[in-house]
């Protein structure tokens, strides 16, 4: 099937299936995976699984890799902490050598039973409690064994481990926080953390870190967390609430650090870095309401503000162009696609002003030399030049639609800026006498 | 500002009163009138009104409908955080938040023109957003979906064409049907029309213009056997999709909203279920396209009610849609998507659907209403005064608490 048709063409057409049909499709890939190599085919279909979200089945692979399961990327980058999503099939291949015929049979019997009562999570749970034991038991023999592997594979494997012997903690708090994007962790959520840091057994106590790395992994301002245990002294003796807070201090701070140095090597301008430089200051805004700042925190911060300061321009053109579609204009009439004539330009301009308010705004809250604030004034001449330019022109527009039309795009256009820069209060005076200049 | 809170019953009240119903004034029908307040319950497409796409944050997914006056007036759930429905009049949009320029300019257009139904709103929304002033991104997106439309009408009309001529015994050889996407095989497809107006009665020119007509009326729907849905058609796909998805997380999540998600789950699977009936009875309707054509003047008063009430079924969902895809691509938190989809979901009204699809709007509007909190009474879910004078433990809490 896939040598006949390119893998776009074949996405579109699981794409035109009904939902229904799609998940019949699913469900039997899902047999097959067990018994044939699939992966193909079930990255074609993983886009739209991804937004259908369907019940998966209980493998022995899935079940295995729940308790670091919060540590799983796409593409690492230079952070030990995280384990390539890939690398989940040749860790269970591998669990699997290790452990014994009878012990497999054992499981896979009781996973098929339980795949059959998907509700049945404390049996889910049972289960996966020994196979995380026998797990971490087999890959501490591969990892201690003779044949040494590389130090980064070997801090890898070790990460795995340990979250494996603390398989059930970990699997109870990634799912006690809420799916998405969130902040801090609630009422529940700390009351949870506290009974699982409580239940840890005494020669698991230093394990405590995989709890607080999945926490800075998981939460946008894992310095919450830090503010809470501060408070928590009716739980925690002092001295693991110390050493718990020094952890997740250094965690976040190793995160901080990664995440600044791949904003400094990324793309410059381009999207997903502007974006991940938004999330970075608000993470550092967050640690320093959180009253934890250190002088690695505030450090970093001037850091990514310098080299902000120091960008040309906070917008990709390649980005934008790529948005760009193409044959737009061939189908629409001219009142529609007036727009058009000046899109280039005021995307491009509407992009920056964007990227400079809100990392600027961001940056502000820092109290810290904001460089972005020079350039905001200068797109802001920049735009008044502008808007005198077009008013001056406005009442010469000839009383054609299509000539109308160009000029109330390039109007309105300008007016949204004005809006982002000044208010809707500018904005809307500014309309209103663009469209009397225009005799609307 | 004149607003009136939480009460879905002021205009149908007054329409009640227009219809003979009882007087408010006496006290059985102030009393009568209080135990219906916040029972959002719309019974008609109408009365429920169509959302009108507002960039401010507070007005996401509020409606706009007529009053018992003919006057628009727009109805806002849980507005600021408030459980009711907040009803006022559209004129007075201004001054109880501060509108972008860009949903001001959307407010002058919806009120010159009168706009009540989703097409119209979609109209005005999308002439407005091409203009830019809303953002380039949502220029983009405006002609983007205009472009589809246009798409999908020529399309449409070619796929009409070739059916017709089969079906009035033309011949169409492969030859034709690749020079069909230039105006010269349109042009030679056209002339083929004979049969298929001689069957109809009319001639080949009107055959021609009643294509077209139906195509253009097409062009957010688009046919079943194009690759290419139109937006209608590709919404009602991803409803289904979102069903499954909220439903999946519903049952799966410790969270405390996971109620919302299989709650949000049956109102999308009982709107797309209607939404997929009506749709096939547009597909059914354009199955002869000549026997459509022969009683022209009421086969398109009939198509266009239909593909009306598609969009008055789909009127709504493609915001949910929208922060239900912000919170898998973990732009947000799962549940506050879930919490937001919960206070806006669309309810299909019960009188629009029969009995038994109505009864089970009923029942989504209950479950809709009745999420029991303090003080509340559990089945309208209002504040119930009994309750809330009755001396609780909390007062006798707080009390000794003082001393």
């Amino acid at each position: 099937m896939i040598g006949t048709v390119s893998r776009e063409e074949l996405e579109q057409r699981l794409f035109a299936l009904q939902p229904d049909q799609f998940l019949e499709l699913y469900r039997l890939y899902e047999k097959l995976g067990n018994k044939a190599d699939v992966q193909p085919e079930m990255s074609i279909l993983r886009r739209r699984l991804v937004r259908m979200r369907p019940m998966r089945a209980l493998t022995f692979s899935r079940l295995l890799c729940q308790p670091f399961e919060g540590f799983l990327v796409d593409d690492v980058t230079g952070d030990a902490g995280l384990i390539m999503r890939r690398s989940c099939t040749p860790v269970a291949r591998l669990v699997r050598r290790k452990l014994s015929p009878e012990m497999l049979q054992r499981f896979e019997q009781r996973l098929a039973h339980l795949n059959q009562r998907p509700e049945d999570r404390a049996g889910q749970i049972l289960l996966g409690r020994e196979i995380w034991k026998a797990a971490a038991v087999a890959l501490k023999e591969v990892r201690c064994g003779p044949a040494r592997a590389p130090e980064d594979l070997r801090r890898r494997l070790g990460l795995i481990t340990g979250c494996l012997e603390i398989g059930e903690a970990m699997v109870s708090l990634s799912r006690g926080i809420p799916e998405g994007r969130v902040d801090a962790l609630d009422h529940s959520g700390q009351k949870l953390l506290v009974k699982l840091l409580r239940g840890l057994a005494h020669d698991r106590a230093g394990h405590a870190r995989y709890l607080m790395a999945l926490l800075t992994r998981r939460l946008e301002n894992p310095a919450s967390v830090i503010g809470m245990l501060a408070k928590d002294d009716r739980n925690l003796p002092g001295a693991t609430r110390q050493n718990l807070i020094r952890v997740i201090r250094g965690e976040i701070e190793n995160s901080i650090g990664a995440s600044a140095a791949e904003l400094v090597d990324g793309k410059p301008g381009a999207r997903e870095s502007v974006h991940r430089a938004e999330r970075l200051l608000d993470r550092l805004g967050q640690i320093k309401e959180s009253g934890v700042a250190s002088p690695a925190t505030d450090k970093a911060a001037r850091h990514i503000a310098d080299s902000l300061g120091r960008i040309g321009k906070l917008v990709s053109v390649e980005d934008l162009e790529r948005d760009r579609q193409a044959q737009i204009q061939q189908h629409l009439p001219v009142e529609l696609s007036a727009g058009l004539e000046h899109a280039e330009t005021y995307r491009e301009l509407e992009s920056e002003i964007d990227n400079v308010i809100r990392l600027g705004n961001r940056i502000d809250q820092l109290g810290i030399d904001n460089p972005l604030r020079q350039r905001r004034d200068r797109l802001r001449r920049d735009i008044e030049e502008r808007r005198s330019e077009l008013m001056r022109r406005l009442p010469d527009t000839p009383a054609v639609p299509e000539a109308q039309a160009i000029a109330r795009a390039g109007l309105y256009g300008l007016v949204r800026m004005v809006e982002m820069l000044d208010g809707p209060k500018a904005a809307e005076i500014m309309r209103r006498e663009g469209d009397r200049l225009l005799g609307g | 500002m004149r607003a009136e809170v939480a009460t879905e019953q002021t205009a149908s009240a007054a329409a009640n009163r227009g219809r003979g119903g009882a007087d408010a004034s006496t006290p059985a029908a102030r009393k009568a009138a209080h135990a219906r307040r916040s029972h959002y319950e719309p019974s008609t497409f109408l009365e429920r009104g169509t959302v009108i796409p507002f960039t401010t944050t507070a007005l996401a997914q509020c409606r706009v409908r007529l009053d018992e006056r003919e006057r628009l007036e727009v109805v806002l759930p849980g507005f600021s955080g408030s459980k009711g429905i907040y009803v006022t009049a559209f004129s007075s949009l201004p001054e109880i938040t501060t509108l972008s320029v860009h949903d001001r300019t959307l407010t002058e257009i919806v009120g010159k023109e009168k706009a009540v139904t989703p097409t119209a709103i979609r109209h005005c929304w999308l002439e407005l957003a091409t203009t830019g002033i809303g953002g380039q991104a949502l220029a983009e997106q405006a002609r983007e979906e205009l472009t589809q439309a246009a798409e999908v009408q020529v399309a449409t009309r070619i796929m009409l064409l070739l059916d017709t001529v089969r079906r009035g015994g033309g011949e169409i050889g492969p030859e034709l049907i690749a020079s069909i996407g230039s105006s010269e095989g349109r042009n030679t497809v056209s002339t083929m029309l004979g049969g298929a107006a001689s069957r109809a009665n009319i001639t080949a020119i009107a055959i021609d213009q009643h294509i077209e007509e139906m195509a253009a009326m097409l062009g957010t729907l688009g046919l079943r056997s194009l690759p290419e849905p139109g937006r209608l058609r590709h919404l009602h796909t991803r409803m289904q999709e979102f069903s499954h998805a909220i439903d999946n997380w519903g049952r799966t999540t410790v969270s405390d909203l996971a109620h919302i998600g299989r709650f949000a789950a049956m109102s999308a699977e009982h709107s797309a279920g209607i939404a997929g009936r009506a749709i096939a009875e547009v597909d059914r309707t354009l199955a002869d396209p000549i026997r459509l054509m022969a009683r022209w003047d009421s086969g398109r008063e009939v198509l266009r009610s239909h593909l009306l009430r598609i969009a008055w079924l789909l009127d709504g969902w493609d915001y949910v849609l929208r922060i239900w895809d912000d919170a898998i691509a973990e732009r947000m938190a799962i549940d506050v998507a879930a919490r937001e989809i919960g206070r806006i979901i669309p309810i299909v009204p019960a009188r629009e659907v029969d009995a038994g699809a109505g009864q089970r709007s009923v029942e989504l509007f209950r479950e809709y209403r009745s999420r029991v909190r303090v003080y509340e009474d559990w089945l309208s879910g209002d504040l119930d005064e009994d309750l809330l004078a009755r001396p609780g433990p909390l007062t006798t809490a707080r009390g000794r608490d003082h001393k």
